[in-house]
């Protein structure tokens, strides 16, 4: 999902990037705080002794579904202007599965690698820039695989359309969840540490 | 700080449970926003209008006046081909086109996003007369210059094919349709005359 139209449209071409900047190192902020540069963090994830990958991802889920909802309703945002980049359901999934498999391997994804590297990690500098030489990679084989890669396309496909629901309802839903998730999360890290504990490491 | 920390916490998930159960009330299928853009045109109305290719080639063999065509792919994909009368731009040259809102302006590009993103960024400005080419550069090569005919307005398109120099297929005896550029294979004798006969 990119940016509404208007913040280009407000700031021009340049002015958006400069924006598109300051966003993307507020968000490396925000990860590198949470402790997301750290390969040992994400790795907790995998291990369920620390969810706090989990955590983060949904909390930032839920504040953007609240946010662009509400902005939407105040007419500061219009979400029909927000690109939604269109589903193509097995280069995804296959897509999907080798990403999963990198994040779990390298224990870093894109952003929290550059995040990673940006403080001097060794392996964030590595997957980082193991990730660009895949993208690059990708770029020259996309020929050959344009096929694969443009199966099964399906538009740009929302939740509340494939669900039937209304968007409210939806999100209200998707909150519920996340703060249901939360809960586990928490008692999942918790029985972790009590036996973590009880094994005297 | 740990308790205090656990407050913060569950004041927040309170503040998002609550905004979420007015979002349940409030929540319409389709959020669009109350935006206007210039001139009342509401948001609920900012969906690309598109223009055919063969429409967009009767444009051009007939001259239209104050029409624009722009290739939004790049340099490089503009120089191996495009649309006849094009012009390369991209979203900088945009701006200036939306300063002048006049005429009618065409955009194409090879994906469904650019052009699309283009169009969005004319209308939103004010821009009445843009359209994006239905199915891009690629439509323009399928319809206008390797088109293949049928129906009643076969000659209607081929005449528009030659004018840009394409090259207008017929299907052949069995109903395919050769590659460009090769004339259709001929038909055993028995077939053709059976089409004969059935065209008398």
């Amino acid at each position: 999902m990119s940016a509404p139209l208007p913040l280009s449209l407000a700031a021009g071409s340049t002015g958006a990037l400069v924006v598109a900047f300051g966003v993307g190192l507020c968000f490396g902020w925000c990860l590198e705080r949470a402790g997301l540069g750290s390969a040992t963090k994400l790795m907790g994830q995998f291990h369920l002794t620390d969810l706090t990958v989990f955590k983060v991802m949904f909390s930032a889920i839920v504040t953007a579904m609240l946010g662009l909802f509400w902005l939407s309703r105040v007419g500061v945002v219009d979400l029909s202007r927000v690109y939604v980049p269109e589903t193509f359901v097995l280069p995804q999934l296959v897509g999907g599965l080798v990403f999963g498999a990198g994040m779990a391997l390298a224990g870093l994804c894109p952003g929290t690698s550059c995040v990673a590297a940006a403080t001097g990690r060794g392996d964030g500098i590595a997957v980082a820039g193991g990730f660009f030489a895949g993208v690059l990679a990708t770029g020259l084989a996309l020929p050959a695989m344009a096929r694969f890669y443009e199966s099964g396309a399906r538009g740009s496909l929302t939740l509340d359309t494939v669900l039937d629901l209304e968007l409210g309802t939806l999100i209200l839903v998707v909150v519920a969840a996340a703060l249901a998730g939360f809960i586990v999360a928490e008692h999942v890290e918790q029985r972790s540490a009590r036996r973590l504990e009880e094994t005297g490491r | 700080m740990s308790t205090r920390r656990f407050g913060v916490h569950r004041a927040l998930a309170a503040a998002a449970i609550v905004l979420a159960m007015l979002a349940a009330i409030a929540g319409a299928r389709t959020p669009l926003a109350a935006v206007a853009i210039g001139d009342g045109v509401r948001a609920d109305t900012f969906v690309a209008r598109t223009v055919d290719a063969l429409q967009l080639a009767a444009w051009i063999r007939e001259g239209a006046r104050d029409l624009r065509v722009l290739d939004l792919r790049g340099d490089s994909a503009y120089a191996v081909h495009h649309v006849p009368s094009a012009e390369g731009a991209d979203f900088a040259r945009l701006d200036t086109l939306a300063r002048r809102a006049d005429g009618t302006v065409v955009l194409y590009s090879d994906d469904d996003v650019h052009d699309a993103q283009a169009w969005a960024n004319l209308a939103a400005r004010g821009h009445r007369n843009a359209y994006v080419l239905n199915g891009g550069i690629d439509a323009w090569m399928a319809e206008v210059i390797e088109p293949v005919l049928h129906g009643d307005s076969a000659d209607h398109v081929a005449a528009l094919s030659r004018y840009f120099g394409g090259a207008p297929r017929t299907t052949d005896a069995r109903g395919n349709v050769p590659k460009p550029g090769v004339e259709p294979a001929a038909a055993p004798a028995g077939e053709l005359g059976e089409t004969r006969r059935r065209g008398c």
